[in-house]
C-alpha cells in the first residue's frame, strides 16, 4: 500500500475567500470518493466514536465546606521598564535627560532634597543611584523616576563598574519565622537589629572610591553634592533651569 | 493715540540688550535678570558659595577696622 500523502496545499485553490475553483461534484471526482465507495460497498467507511472512560464514582463528602477560603487574586503584572524620559520640569528649558553620570535631586523619601549621581537603569525600570555615601550619606539604592529631578550637571562615571547590581541584589532577605515555645512566650520579644552585610559595605566602598575620584576633578562639585536642594522665598520652581 | 506699554516695551528691551543700555541702571537690571534666569542648579550653588566667601571677607575687614578705631 502506498504511504499516505499529507498535503500541504489544498487541491481546491480559492478564487476569492470561500469560493473554490472546483465545485463539490468536481472535487468528488478529484478526490476519488467514488472509488472508495465502490471498494466499501457503496458507503464511505466510518469509525465508531470511542466510548468515554467512565469517571470513577467518588464518594461525596458528608458536609459541604462552611468556611470561605480566600483565594489570592491572580497577579499577572509584569513591570514594564520605564524609558529614561525627559522630565516635565525640563520641557520648558533645555532638555536634560537622565544618562549615566547625571546629577539628580531626590524629591521624596528618606533622602529627599539630596543630590545623587545616576549610575544606571535596572531591568525593573528603577534608577540605580548613589550619593556617594561618603559625601552625603546616600547609599546605593533604587529610586523611581517620578521622584527625581534631572539636572544638566554630569559626572564622569566611566571608571565606575556597576555590572553586578541588579534588582535581586536589593531584594529583601526573607525572614524565617521562629516558632515560640512555651518557655519563650513570656519573654519580651528581642528585636533583632538588621545588620548590613559586609559584602554590601565593600561594594559601596568600591563604587565610592571610583566615583569620588571623578567628582574631585571638578571644582565645587563635592560641596554641591553634599548640600541639600531648597527653595528660597520668591523662587518659582517651574521657572528654574536645572 | 497713546501707545500701549507692551508695544513700547519690546523694542526698548532690545535696545537695552544691544547698545548703551549696559550703562543705564534699568538696562543692567534687565541684563542681570535674564542672565540669572538661565543659570542651572550647579551654577546657582556656586554663586551661593561665592557670596558666602565674599561675606566672610567683608566681615573680616570690618572687624579689623572696628578694632583699630
Amino acid at each position: 500500500m502506498a504511504p499516505k500523502i499529507t498535503r500541504k496545499v489544498s487541491r481546491n485553490p480559492e478564487l476569492i475567500r470561500g469560493i473554490g475553483k472546483y465545485s463539490r461534484s468536481q472535487m468528488y471526482h478529484k478526490r476519488g470518493i467514488w472509488a472508495i465507495k465502490a471498494k466499501n460497498g457503496g458507503v464511505l467507511p466510518r469509525h465508531d466514536p470511542k466510548p468515554k472512560p467512565e469517571a470513577p464514582a467518588e464518594k461525596p463528602p458528608k458536609f459541604y465546606p462552611a468556611d470561605d477560603i480566600k483565594k489570592p487574586l491572580v497577579n499577572k503584572h509584569k513591570p514594564k521598564p520605564a524609558k529614561l524620559s525627559e522630565l516635565i520640569w525640563d520641557l520648558v528649558s533645555e532638555m536634560a535627560s537622565i544618562t549615566p553620570g547625571t546629577v539628580l535631586i531626590l524629591l521624596a523619601g528618606r533622602f529627599k532634597g539630596k543630590r545623587v549621581v545616576f549610575l544606571k537603569q535596572l531591568p525593573s525600570g528603577l534608577l540605580l543611584v548613589t550619593g556617594p555615601f561618603k559625601i552625603n550619606g546616600v547609599p546605593l539604592r533604587r529610586v523611581n523616576q517620578s521622584y527625581v529631578i534631572g539636572t544638566s550637571t554630569k559626572v564622569d562615571v566611566s571608571a565606575v563598574n556597576v555590572d553586578q547590581f541588579d534588582d535581586k541584589y536589593f531584594a529583601k532577605e526573607a525572614q524565617k519565622k521562629k516558632k515560640k515555645g512555651e518557655g519563650e512566650f513570656f519573654e519580651a520579644e528581642k528585636e533583632e537589629k538588621s545588620v548590613l552585610p559586609q559584602q554590601k559595605k565593600d561594594d559601596q566602598k568600591t563604587v565610592d572610591s571610583a566615583l569620588i575620584k571623578a567628582i574631585g576633578s571638578v571644582p565645587d562639585l563635592k560641596t554641591y553634592l553634599g548640600a541639600r536642594f531648597s527653595l528660597k522665598a520668591g523662587v518659582k520652581p517651574h521657572e528654574l533651569v536645572f | 493715540m497713546l501707545l500701549r506699554r507692551k508695544i513700547l516695551l519690546k523694542p526698548w528691551r532690545m535696545l537695552m540688550l544691544r547698545t548703551s543700555g549696559r550703562r543705564v541702571h534699568r538696562g543692567r537690571k534687565f541684563i542681570f535678570r535674564k542672565r540669572r534666569a538661565s543659570l542651572n542648579d550647579f551654577d546657582r550653588f556656586k554663586i551661593m558659595l561665592a557670596k558666602i566667601k565674599r561675606g566672610a571677607v567683608v566681615r573680616q575687614e570690618l572687624a579689623k577696622l572696628k578694632k583699630s578705631a
